[in-house]
């Protein structure tokens, strides 16, 4: 009796399960297919497309992607991009947003709205007067300008999300610290930013996701610097100009994908509530 | 009121310097591209010169007549038109299945859902044309056995079915950012009040209707707009996946925009910009709107 | 205290660029590398050796960078305008050369026209390799076009030489295997280069794309009608491998040498690439002649070989940089060109030395018998070529009408050629009026050969005939 009740009651959760589970292989489908298709010959890979199982296990396309052409050079450089890229992201807009929440000043709705509507542009072609401009600040091939442009775009919505997020802790914190005394930059960097950490997670997320992937950006700048390139620039040579080494760029790929992984497992549960903040509108 | 402000008297040295990194990148990397683009659309500018000639407003004249640009706005808005209420309810409905409260394996599914967004476009389109392919891609042959397609028939090569299977893709490599949108928007919602409702006996379907719906009213507002913008936003995706074709089908502004100022046979930087011009206006122009609506709106009520 | 902190923040990010500036200054002044780009990925091992002996020599490091051609050309673009362009590059527009020395991208090598000997003068052309009189770049490779039908062995039992004879062959070799191999695979998503295969085969065809005699476009002759008319039946009658509408060179390459189809056409640098990259020992791989509507005899065209190495306007290597290519036109790294089996050796005589597949041969030998130098406008009248740079695009062009068709988008491509052919004559029309608004000496004559005779090549003497 007790038994058959609670099948019943778990019923229900267990089918979701299924059901969940499914769907995420279907998902995850080509993810699979990538990671099999690194261990594959090209030719394998037409003749036998389906079979996800290779012939032999063979793991020499990620020794030889990471050697080839200086993989292990282009992983180290876009961890230090990507690392500055966060770190100036996350300085500009959490002070940014700081003071969008906290104070009022002369042209505060024009500020915001200028933010707001540049939110659509397509990129196409700002890479041009970009480049023209970095080229004019010596910035063209160096690392900072990289780092720069991957975060000097937009960024609105992590601007919001500060914004967002300082707009919902209680006044009356802020105010009781002024009263106490507490300079500016104290009550920022002591009280206020400390309590923000679930969105400098969700922003580090972001960020890293977008500077970590970009291509454009690092590929010109880096035209005539081989030395800076990263990863998604080396991953170019794996799709050659005559036939795609399939299996090296599967496994580039796959490895590309690990620490993006990680840092999302890591970081989810702040990520989420961070996340809650900028929905808010 | 006093108070507040000796604050402000004081600390404009603090506001100055607070705002000002965002201020400088903001205004070296979004405004003056900006400027930049729309004075280039002025000019007569091949990419073999260093700078172009002042061309006045010939580029949108020719813009205006150019059956290409028009083929591509249609693509770009049908892109949204199918991409965006897919992303949004298909993450919606598995949003709500992971915030269920007797939800097993939340965060493993979560991060499955995830990994296609963290994944570089170019990749995706690369794998995508061979998950796709006519001959031995898995699609193909489930749909083929199922009697649902004609052997052969290539979802990604045919002119009417291209745009759609490009935007089902796109909305798959996106639908986990969406995801955790919602899960965030779900999670700030009071539990007492469902549990409320369940002990009174309601449905969960009712429960979401009377409920969840009216207060997941404001967030679906910002999805919306997060979605929107997003999906002007595919090109190193459909750089690989179908460059654009098969005739034009998937030429998305983006696409267009790097044909015309990079790849075509006699690039022009002018013409480009003429048309990202035109294309970001558009979106100026209805942030704007709605912002003026809104604050009217905001007007009205303060009365 | 935390004041100073926030200010400090601030004026790193202001001051990291001078840094960064000043940095890469300081470290270039040690002896820099010569920067080297070509997108020959075939190239690539061979050249390896050319540098060591470099470096050995000249005790300079060379800085190599093999490049996809897509992302060359944008690479170029964009290094160009930044002022960093590598010392010594190869270029993937064609046409675009002589735009590139009016701009002043790439400066002259250190050595005058009277350096070379009397044959390679010959071969020197303005606007290609030389522009107002200096010598900007040599040929590296001889005349060879990209319509050639590649096939394999194992799966062709009759070699087509006609229209005919390739459809049945394609509708043979599709039944026998019950569906699961095509006749043919086309790039239908690498347009230009479609475009080009079919200027060739119009060549072929006996009816060149422009008619030189009135220097009108012929995009839409019933030759051209008749080879689309073969491939759009081919098409509905399934023999073109189907996912060829979205394929590039390398897809359409890759699937053909794991016997999906039986024809590809291609260039003779098919035969390197498939040797490196799909078939190690070439042994079910053979060549044939282009296709013709009746088999008749014909003449394919091209213009005179064009520069492939060029040196950057801004180089602080220009003389080593004129060493190093000049070098290319000797006889040890021209067999060295051949036995990568890629673009065909500029001095042929290297081929009988080098150790190359049946297939490459057969290829050379068919260029010999059958390609001419086709009239080049910018030999009568350097600013003609101003035509052309100035000129709008007009789409969709002949492969792009076909793949509408291919695709669904469009059924009548018959009107859509036609159209083609009078939007491209006016488009023409339009670029003269404005190269004369700018100021160059041009006119709708510039296009008309009147002594040219299909079947002959258009030599020097032609000119002076004129």
């Amino acid at each position: 009796m007790k038994n058959s009740k609670s099948l019943r009651r778990n019923i229900v959760p267990l089918s979701v399960a299924l059901f969940l589970l499914v769907f995420c292989l279907i998902w995850i489908y080509p993810f699979v297919w990538m990671i099999s298709a690194s261990m594959k010959t090209s030719l394998e890979l037409f003749q036998k497309g389906l079979n996800l199982i290779p012939d032999r296990f063979s793991f020499d396309s990620y020794r030889g992607a990471w050697g080839k052409g200086g993989f292990s050079k282009y992983f180290v450089n876009s961890v230090i991009t990507t690392a500055c890229a966060i770190i100036v992201v996350i300085v500009r807009c959490s002070t940014c947003g700081y003071i969008l929440s906290m104070y009022d000043f002369k042209g505060k709705k024009l500020y915001l709205t200028i933010l707001l509507a540049t939110f659509f542009i397509p990129n196409g072609t700002t890479i041009i007067p970009i480049s023209a401009m970095s080229t004019k600040l010596g910035l063209m091939g160096t690392m900072p300008g990289v780092i720069l442009a991957l975060s000097g775009g937009g960024q609105v919505t992590s601007i919001l999300l500060f914004k967002n997020y300082f707009d919902q802790t209680p006044r009356s914190l802020f105010e009781a610290a002024i009263i106490d005394g507490a300079s500016f930059p104290k009550i920022f960097f002591s009280i206020m930013l400390p309590m923000a950490g679930p969105i400098i997670s969700t922003v580090v997320i972001l960020t890293f996701m977008n500077a970590w992937n970009n291509l454009l950006i690092p590929l010109v700048f880096t035209v005539g610097s081989p030395k800076l390139k990263t990863l998604p620039v080396g991953m170019m040579a794996f799709s050659g100009a005559y036939a795609t080494d399939w299996a090296g760029m599967a496994a580039a790929g796959t490895m590309t994908l690990i620490p993006v992984v990680v840092t999302f497992i890591s970081l989810q549960k702040y990520f989420v509530s961070g996340i809650a903040g900028a929905v808010k509108g | 009121m006093n108070l507040n402000k000796t604050i402000k008297k004081q600390n404009t040295f603090w506001i100055v310097a607070f705002l000002l990194p965002n201020t400088i990148l903001y205004a070296m990397y979004t405004v003056y591209p900006a400027i930049a683009t729309a004075w280039y659309s002025l000019l007569d500018w091949t990419a073999f010169q260093r700078s172009g000639f002042f061309y006045g407003l010939n580029n949108y004249i020719e813009l205006i007549h150019d059956d290409l640009f028009h083929a591509s706005m249609k693509a770009t808005f049908k892109f949204m038109l199918i991409a965006v209420p897919l992303r949004f309810l298909m993450s919606l409905f598995l949003a709500l299945l992971l915030t269920w409260r007797r939800c097993i394996g939340k965060t493993f599914f979560r991060t499955l859902l995830f990994l296609p967004v963290v994944t570089t476009g170019a990749i995706i389109g690369t794998i995508m044309k061979m998950i796709f392919d006519p001959k031995f891609g898995p699609i193909n042959i489930v749909l083929n056995n199922m009697g649902l397609l004609p052997a052969g028939f290539g979802l990604l090569s045919n002119f009417s079915t291209s745009l759609g299977t490009s935007a089902t893709i796109w909305s798959w490599k996106w639908m986990g950012m969406s995801l955790i949108y919602w899960i965030a928007s779900l999670q700030s919602i009071p539990t007492e009040l469902y549990e409320a409702a369940t002990v009174d006996g309601a449905s969960p379907l009712q429960a979401f209707r009377m409920i969840t719906a009216p207060l997941l009213k404001p967030f679906a507002g910002v999805i919306l707009i997060l979605t929107v913008g997003d999906s002007l936003r595919v090109f190193d995706l459909m750089l690989t996946l179908t460059n654009g074709g098969p005739y034009f089908a998937t030429e998305a502004i983006e696409l267009f925009i790097y044909h015309t100022a990079f790849a075509d046979r006699v690039p022009r930087l002018g013409y480009a910009s003429a048309a990202a011009t035109v294309f970001a206006s558009i979106f100026v122009v209805i942030t704007l709107v709605q912002n003026f609506l809104k604050n009217i709106q905001r007007g009205y009520r303060n009365i | 205290m935390k004041k100073l902190f926030v200010v400090a923040i601030c004026l790193l990010i202001l001051v990291a660029p001078v840094f960064a500036g000043g940095s890469s200054e300081s470290a270039s002044k040690a002896r820099k590398p010569l920067s080297f780009w070509e997108h020959f990925e075939t190239f690539s091992k061979m050249n390896e050796d050319l540098f060591r002996e470099f470096k050995a020599e000249k005790g300079i490091d060379i800085e190599y960078t093999l490049a996809s051609p897509d992302k060359m050309t944008d690479a170029l673009y964009v290094s160009y305008r930044s002022n960093q362009l590598p010392d010594i590059f190869t270029v993937t527009f064609s046409g675009g050369a002589s735009q590139m020395f009016a701009e002043k991208w790439v400066s002259p090598l250190e050595v005058g026209i009277d350096h070379f000997s009397k044959d390679i003068q010959d071969q020197l052309f303005e606007g290609l390799t030389t522009y107002k009189g200096e010598v900007y770049s040599i040929p590296l490779f001889s005349q060879n076009h990209c319509a050639l039908m590649y096939y394999q062995p194992s799966l062709v039992k009759n070699v087509p030489v006609t229209y005919d004879d390739f459809y049945n062959e394609c509708k043979r070799i599709y039944k026998e295997s019950n569906g699961t191999v095509y006749g043919l695979i086309l790039p239908m998503a690498f347009t230009t280069r479609i475009n080009e295969t079919f200027m060739y085969m119009m060549d072929a065809a006996r009816t060149p794309v422009i008619n030189w005699n009135t220097g009108a476009y012929q995009w839409d002759s019933p030759q051209m009608i008749e080879l689309f008319k073969l491939l759009t039946k081919m098409w509905d009658e399934g023999l073109i491998m189907p996912s060829s509408v979205n394929f590039n060179m390398k897809e359409a390459r890759e699937r053909w040498a794991a016997g999906e189809a039986a024809f590809l056409i291609d260039g003779i640098w098919n035969v390197g690439i498939t040797k490196n990259n799909f078939m190690p020992e070439l042994d079910d791989f053979a060549v044939c002649e282009t296709i013709t509507p009746n088999g008749e005899d014909y003449m394919i065209y091209s213009e005179p070989a064009a520069g492939v190495y060029f040196i950057a306007n801004n180089s602080s290597y220009r003389h080593e940089a004129t060493e190093l290519i000049l070098g290319m036109l000797g006889d040890e790294y021209q067999v060295k060109i051949a036995n990568v089996q890629d673009q065909p050796p500029f001095n042929l005589n290297a081929l009988a030395l080098a150790d190359v597949h049946q297939s490459y041969r057969d290829s050379v030998d068919m260029f010999t018998r059958r390609m001419g130098v086709k009239p080049y406008l910018g030999l009568r009248n350097l600013d003609a070529l101003q035509i052309e740079a100035n000129m709008r695009t007009v789409s969709p062009t002949p492969s792009e009408i076909l793949n509408g068709y291919f695709s669904g988008a469009l059924k009548d491509w018959e009107t859509a050629l036609h159209r083609y052919n009078t939007q491209l004559t006016a488009a023409r029309d339009e670029s003269i009026k404005k190269c004369q608004s700018l100021g160059y000496k041009v006119s709708f004559d510039d296009y008309v050969f009147p002594n040219y005779v299909y079947g002959e090549s258009y030599t020097s003497e032609k000119y002076s005939q004129l």
